[in-house]
């Protein structure tokens, strides 16, 4: 069967380059119908009850992101030419056609109070020519609570403009560069920041186009020199090269075809598939040489050898990292499992092509006239010759001392960090996290979400024993460490009521009267003001926005745990206490509920919890079950984990002592450890048991598996180490975390299944070799 | 929202409170002609003399929830003097009794009085902002439903026109449909570039209206979704202004129109009198 088919290959070599054009052309045609997408929030699936509540909340409230342009200054921007650049920023930022409205120093409104009027008026209509206009305009400003600490920072150093997006408008890319193009012309010597959500979404979007424009050409740049290295010759580079380029194609063409976006923990995915996609190619032409340099047949039967040989074991190899891959999809996240299904359907084809393509082009091709050994290869036959006569001294110590490091790193996993902010996955010095450090300087908070009071019933928010209990969570939340400010319609009702009395502090409280904070709130609408997220429009909901600094996961959890036990004391539906008496005599029961981006991202933290442990356990028992299978033995398949194992501590331990946390991206290590680590446990496995049966001893057998597959492995090792580091130039701090983790994981992992399964060999001989050796 | 107010302000402003006598076309009009014409049927606040209105407003936000404000209205308007104005609301009953008072001199701004009962305190209204927001929460300022406006400031209409039928209940009615493009200068504050408006042959009433923001999409809709009768005139009863990009949406009825019994008293007007009018007195007028 299998030479049947390898027969079939050679026989018709162009069929099979063929074939292989038109499917390429075919995948090819679909790469440029993959779109990008960068919201975090989009990432969690859509049932979930903290996404469920965010997107009621923006249908009810419009978006809950924050989107702000910061001017920051030296001294201060109560300056004339400050003044002037911020006003006609805010003239620009309003022609852009996307924007709804835009709120900032010079054109917010201001309402003032006196004994016999009300005015509104534009914040600064004019830019102020006299010290003491410009006086009476910072008093203004710095004067009116709703202003201060929104649009003037405290100090009156910085100065915020506050763009809304309109309606299906917030994940416009295009929007952001008009602003940071604004935004740009304007800079010097005031520094001007872009920040926000939509700001952040841009970035990642521009980030992720810019990656793969760098990452491609350098993962080719490394395969070639692996390549090189590995086989000292041209064929060795160009045909493991176009087997692994090809089968990127394919996999991005399949996700064009599928309709799946490019996300920041996917869009490597093809990029990885080249650095995984080589072994196939590599241990194809290792085969073909070695039979070629046996001599005395045929180019057709050499090749037909080769295919022979290699099918089972690249199937095995192929299957085993695709599970790795696959296991992903027991992921709650969808970035994740996209990211795992899609590799492994490249894998297949990385496999498939490596059998296929490979053979056809070498049947093609005249044989080899020389032994292409390399420089590397020798060194590593000597060094891999060396390490055989080590284990066989020091295998007890090398378990013994296996077994403590594994202690060591398990003890240290507790202390592991899950992380979910977008702000982290892309590390300090960036741009945008820059900006949103100005925002949390001068403007109360980077980040913003909401709780969500809802008192079911028209004109609910209008009585002041709601009020007064909304404000009382307003105080409460106020105490909270991370919290900076927060803002409700109370904020609202208290200013409206001092303004109309005469201006007078003692009336910044809420009134006893339903009538009268009806017909304040009446004015407000009148004179244009906009209740935005503090109310809907029958005033039967409405929500408490909460700023605050960026604080970790971690510290996120503790906040929406603290802020849930006071709802469930406070308010409907756990708490008795949730009536409210209205000014009619009926009782009216208050639901809080938190919504916005801070419950999403530990809903997120959650769920990369739950889905680490399950990825985990899915890749090890699908990789043990699979080698099982395929060695035909249960001990075999445990044999190969071991080393896994090993490696998967090494990558926790060291990254709960580094402080490196787990997020998004290095949740995924695990599975893709497993699934290409146990490629070296399975070729030395299957070379030490095929050693064995040709009657060799323990000591022989290892020498042997070690300086002939040994090799193999190393080269492979080498070439997904490299691989994988180039991730190091990526854009995203988590991705460059992946990288480097990943390459740590290989060199483990290729190092364990050398050192620890010898080990065990020689001190213990499973039946499953004597099997084989009777068979 | 700002947008959409001066968009229904003018609909309503040139189609709704109008009772201009009927204006047969002689020959084929132009698009600008047609305009002047609209135009020339008056402003906010109703024709000519002393008027009474009863209108109900029933708002839809973009949040689905809903809102009713009832108001009356009472307008004073003669050649040569300030327009006068007198909002009183009557429902909901918790801003029941509060007036809003607009006094407009020819060419000039409108001077505003604001007269909340639960505070009993007359106050007036100093607005200097350039763009003004929403009226009762619905798509309409105070200001400009005293002030009027005038679509030609901003607009020029194109000189093609087309006609088209458009059913209004069980009658149809053939229309001159308008394409107005806003004036260069004008670019900066007007929200939509160009607005369409479907003006009944006939009387020049505008039955129907869009406008196209700056990214050419459609964002607000007028509609007349019932004819009456005002003095031998075609007036809008019921009419719908719609934000087809939100959602919101605001349904404006006519409930009453009418002519003072007697002549208005001149201190309806004065706004030192505000906290001596009684909405139960203001409503058997």
């Amino acid at each position: 069967m299998r030479r049947a088919l390898a027969q079939k290959i050679v026989d018709h070599p162009w069929w099979v380059i063929g074939g292989v054009l038109i499917v390429t052309v075919f995948f090819a045609s679909a790469i440029p119908r993959i779109r990008f997408e960068q919201d975090f929030e989009a990432f969690l699936p859509q049932d979930d009850p903290a996404t469920i509540a965010l997107h009621r909340a923006e249908e009810r409230y419009g978006d809950q992101k924050l989107f702000m342009v910061a001017v920051e200054t030296d001294d201060t921007i109560f300056k004339p030419e400050t003044l002037k650049k911020l006003k006609e920023m805010e003239e620009l930022f309003e022609q852009i056609p996307e924007v709804d409205e835009v709120r900032g120093p010079t054109n917010s409104q201001v309402i003032y109070g006196s004994e016999t009027a009300i005015t509104v008026a534009t914040a600064l209509p004019e830019i102020p020519e006299t010290p003491e206009e410009l006086q009476a305009y910072k008093e203004r400003v710095l004067g009116d609570r709703l202003l201060r600490g929104f649009v003037v920072s405290e100090d009156g150093k910085a100065a915020g403009i506050l763009i809304r997006l309109k309606t299906g408008e917030e994940e416009t890319v295009g929007v952001v560069n008009s602003v940071l193009e604004i935004a740009e012309r304007y800079q010097g010597p005031e520094r001007i920041y872009v920040g926000g959500m939509p700001r952040l979404n841009q970035f990642i979007a521009e980030s992720m186009r810019k990656d793969l424009s760098v990452l491609f050409p350098v993962m080719i740049l490394v395969i070639i020199i692996v390549l090189y290295l590995s086989f000292n010759s041209l064929h060795g580079v160009a045909l493991p090269l176009v087997t692994v380029v090809l089968s990127a194609i394919w996999e991005m063409g399949t996700m064009g075809w599928l309709g799946a976006p490019f996300t920041p923990f996917s869009f490597i995915a093809p990029v990885v598939l080249m650095a995984v996609g080589t072994a196939y190619g590599i241990h194809v032409l290792n085969k073909y040489y070695e039979e070629a340099h046996q001599g005395g047949r045929s180019r057709t039967e050499i090749v037909v050898a080769t295919v022979t040989a290699m099918l089972s074991p690249t199937a095995m190899a192929a299957l085993t990292t695709v599970a790795g891959f696959f296991a992903l999809l027991s992921s709650t996240l969808w970035p994740q499992r996209d990211f795992g299904i899609y590799t492994g359907i490249g894998v297949l084809y990385a496999g498939f092509l490596a059998l296929t393509l490979i053979p056809a082009i070498l049947a093609l091709m005249p044989l080899p006239r020389r032994e292409h050994q390399s420089l590397l290869a020798r060194w590593l036959r000597a060094g891999l010759a060396s390490l055989a006569h080590l284990i066989e001294r020091t295998a007890v110590i090398i378990l013994i001392g296996a077994g403590a490091v594994a202690v060591v790193w398990a003890v240290g996993i507790p202390r592991l960090k899950i992380e979910t902010s977008a702000k982290d996955f892309l590390g300090k010095g960036h741009p945008v996290v820059e900006a949103l450090d100005v925002l949390e300087r001068h403007f109360g908070g980077s980040l913003q979400t909401g709780i969500e009071i809802d008192v079911g019933v028209r004109d609910g928010l209008k009585e002041p024993e709601v009020l007064n209990k909304i404000l009382a969570l307003q105080e409460f939340l106020e105490t909270l460490p991370a919290v900076r400010r927060t803002t409700s319609i109370t904020n609202l009702v208290r200013e409206l009521n001092q303004k109309f009395h005469a201006d007078d502090p003692n009336y910044y409280v809420i009134p006893d009267d339903r009538k009268l904070i009806s017909q304040l709130l009446l004015l407000f609408t009148f004179q244009g003001g906009s209740l935005g997220q503090m109310a809907l429009t029958d005033f039967s909901a409405g929500e408490v926005i909460v700023s605050l600094e960026w604080v970790s996961s971690t510290e996120m959890a503790k906040l929406v745990a603290e802020i849930q036990r006071y709802l469930d004391e406070h308010f409907a539906p756990t708490a008795t206490a949730s009536v409210a008496l209205t000014s009619d005599g009926s009782l009216l029961q208050i639901k809080a509920e938190q919504v916005g981006t801070m419950p999403i991202y530990v809903r997120l933290m959650d769920q990369i919890r739950t889905s680490q442990i399950w990825s985990l356990l899915t890749s090890v028992g699908s990789s043990w079950v699979i080698v099982s299978l395929l060695m035909g033995s249960v001990i075999a398949g445990a044999l190969c984990i071991v080393p896994l194992v090993l490696t998967i501590l090494t990558e926790f331990g060291l990254m709960a002592y580094l402080g490196l946390p787990l997020d998004m991206s290095t949740m995924m290590i695990g599975s893709i450890a497993i699934g290409i680590g146990i490629d070296y446990a399975i070729h030395f496995v299957e070379r030490y048991r095929l050693e064995f049966a040709l009657g060799r001893d323990a000591r022989r057998a290892l020498e042997h598996t070690l300086t002939h597959t040994g090799v193999g492995i190393s080269y492979n090792a080498l070439a997904l180490t490299l691989g994988f580091g180039v991730l190091w130039i990526s854009t995203f701090k988590g991705l460059n975390t992946f990288g480097s983790l990943v390459a740590l994981t290989m060199v483990v992992s290729a190092t364990s299944a050398f050192t620890i399964i010898p080990a065990i060999l020689l001190l213990w001989k499973p039946k499953f070799l004597t099997k084989r050796a009777q068979a | 929202m700002k947008a959409v107010t001066k968009f229904v302000l003018a609909v309503l402003g040139l189609a709704l409170l109008v009772g201009a006598g009927s204006l047969h076309a002689q020959q084929p009009l132009t698009g600008p002609q047609i305009l002047q014409k609209v135009e020339e049927k008056g402003g906010m606040g109703g024709t000519q003399g002393e008027l009474i209105s009863d209108v109900k407003f029933d708002i839809i936000g973009k949040d689905k929830k809903t809102a009713t404000n009832e108001f009356r209205f009472i307008s004073k308007r003669k050649h040569g003097e300030p327009d006068k104005l007198l909002v009183a609301f009557v429902k909901p009953d918790d801003v029941r009794g509060t007036l809003f008072l607009s006094i407009k001199p020819q060419g000039k701004d409108a001077d505003l009085w604001l007269y909340l009962p639960a505070l009993g305190a007359v106050k007036q209204l100093v607005n200097t902002q350039e763009r003004k927001g929403s009226f009762a929460g619905s798509n309409l300022s105070f200001e400009d439903l005293g002030s009027g406006f005038k679509y030609s400031e901003s607009y020029t209409a194109d000189e093609k026109v087309t006609e088209e039928k458009i059913k209004i209940g069980d009658k149809e009615y053939t229309t001159y449909v308008l394409t107005l493009r806003v004036k260069k200068e004008k670019e900066k504050t007007e929200d939509y570039p160009v607005r369409k408006m479907w003006v009944e042959k006939t009387e020049f009433v505008v039955l129907k209206g869009e406008g196209y923001n700056k990214t050419n999409k459609l964002e607000t809709v007028f509609e007349a979704l019932a004819l009456g009768k005002f003095e031998d005139d075609t007036v809008p009863d019921k009419v719908l202004i719609k934000n087809v990009l939100d959602g919101s949406q605001t349904t404006i009825t006519f409930m009453t129109r009418k002519r003072p019994a007697q002549p208005l008293p001149e201190n309806l007007f004065d706004p030192n009198n505000l906290k001596n009018l009684k909405i139960d007195d203001l409503l058997k007028l």
